[in-house]
């Protein structure tokens, strides 16, 4: 680092790290990361701290990264470590429990509290429906579905042949639709108003 | 009621492939899994917040730099996480912030590392994080050693500080309603900000209110170390803001919710003989 001082700038406070580049990353990356973390077993309630710690991190690496991989690959990184130290201290944190619901109300001002109480719902259901899919077949439904990741990529991750998870994919979605249509199918439940 | 759904089965799926496997509907529900807009706004602004935190306690040492890249570089390498670490530290780091999932905690450690000179932090181990959180007044120094070693788990940390949240509630949905006209009756700030070249003038607008409100949310959320560390921020980054006022009551709460409240009385007399005509006075006055 420089030694002087420039008196013509203002303390540049809000420029550390190119905030424009952070702000690009992290919109192409937050929806992926949200996924990625719930996959690697992070709770729901933890989902939004957990998210904050990757991109604090990815936020200060940022100079250090330089494009020597893909950005993607490199966030993925910090994701599974988040998540590793995550797991490894969640009986600590379960009784911490911080982020009740009286945390939510304010997540959506704009909404209404049927709104959010719908939404909740949608999502529980979401999960219960995940849930009740084979391990092999969720994990590659969830890598291709939300966090958007190419066939090639699961297989890489995975370690096993594209052609599987190929099958699979086929297999969790049917799956997946009959599920919904178990639970959803009589009633338009989802529909909110 | 009846045409959502029709709607929804009509929805051409862009990226799914083999659609006709999972309906809109499916894909409706799994959609519900993504992060909410103000839950990817809410992680911005306190991964903003508090990077910036950080970058305001180098700045007096390293910003040498010009504006961009190269001066990114530099005080990124001032600063707490710095390349030249060592692998240990940099584990040792990642489990500090990692472990500590509660959200707060991750602003402490950082917040207790932007406390000292980036000169002698980047030489420093983490286990000597400094106990300092120079986020306050100079009468706050004595309140720094509050701030614990690395060995205190979050729920210690925020339970010194959940002493009074009624307070602080109240105060923060008075802001919270009052805001919008707010932005309008403040003839100084606005002034200032009307100096400033137009076209960022209102995208700094924006930027500080979202620093503010996620110091507001900080708050709501018993982290008040850290609301006072955004606060800071706020203070360093838009020394005229519009909204000075929200921000210094908002102060005054926290530090009432901290335990503070010599501190908290002090400012909200000085709120007052600064702001005599604020709308807001009355709620600076004590309970």
């Amino acid at each position: 680092m420089s030694s002087q001082s420039d008196p013509e700038l203002p303390p540049t406070w809000g420029k550390p790290v190119d905030d424009e580049a952070f702000r690009g990353i992290y919109d192409q990356n937050i929806r992926w990361v949200w996924h990625a973390l719930r996959r690697f077993s992070v709770a729901e309630k933890d989902v939004l701290d957990a998210a904050q710690n990757v991109f604090l991190i990815v936020h200060r690496k940022l100079p250090e990264f330089e494009g020597r991989s893909q950005v993607r690959t490199w966030i993925l990184q910090i994701v599974r470590r988040v998540a590793s130290d995550y797991r490894r201290s969640a009986p600590v944190r379960r009784e911490v429990a911080t982020d009740g619901p009286e945390f939510d109300e304010h997540v959506e001002q704009r909404s209404s509290a049927e709104d959010a109480a719908a939404h909740t719902e949608r999502v529980q259901q979401a999960r219960a429906i995940l849930d009740r899919l084979p391990e092999s077949q969720r994990v590659v439904f969830i890598m291709y579905e939300l966090e958007q990741m190419s066939g090639q990529e699961i297989a890489a991750e995975l370690k096993v042949p594209l052609g599987t998870v190929r099958s699979r994919l086929r297999s969790a979605r049917e799956l997946f639709q009959q599920e919904v249509e178990l639970l959803l199918g009589g009633t338009p439940r989802l529909e909110v108003g | 009621m009846m045409s959502d759904p029709k709607r929804l089965m009509n929805f051409s799926a862009g990226d799914w492939g083999a659609t006709d496997e999972v309906s809109a509907m499916g894909r409706e529900l799994l959609g519900s899994l993504d992060p909410t807009p103000a839950e990817r706004e809410r992680v911005l602004g306190r991964v903003i917040a508090s990077a910036g935190l950080m970058a305001g306690a180098t700045a007096t040492v390293a910003l040498s730099a010009k504006a961009g890249a190269a001066g990114a570089s530099q005080v990124a390498t001032a600063s707490l996480t710095a390349g030249g670490m060592s692998l240990a530290t940099k584990l040792g780091l990642f489990l500090l912030v990692a472990v500590p999932i509660t959200a707060t905690s991750a602003y402490w450690l950082v917040a207790a590392g932007a406390g000292e000179p980036a000169s002698t932090s980047s030489a420093h181990s983490n286990s000597a994080l400094p106990n300092s959180l120079a986020v306050e007044t100079p009468q706050d120094e004595g309140a720094g050693a509050e701030v614990p070693p690395t060995g205190r788990t979050p729920s210690e940390a925020d339970s010194d500080f959940a002493q009074d949240p009624k307070r602080d509630d109240v105060a923060a949905s008075e802001l919270t309603s009052a805001q919008p006209r707010f932005t309008t009756s403040n003839p100084t700030a606005s002034k200032s900000s009307s100096r400033a070249s137009g076209a960022s003038a209102s995208s700094s607008l924006e930027e500080e209110d979202r620093l503010l409100r996620s110091a507001r949310q900080m708050a709501k959320s018993g982290d008040t170390k850290a609301a006072l560390a955004a606060l800071h921020s706020l203070d360093q980054r838009f020394p005229q803001g519009v909204l000075l006022q929200e921000r210094e009551l908002l102060r005054i709460s926290v530090l009432n919710q901290s335990g503070r409240e010599s501190q908290a009385e002090k400012r909200a007399e000085e709120f007052r003989q600064q702001y005599p005509d604020s709308p807001y006075g009355a709620s600076t006055e004590k309970k």
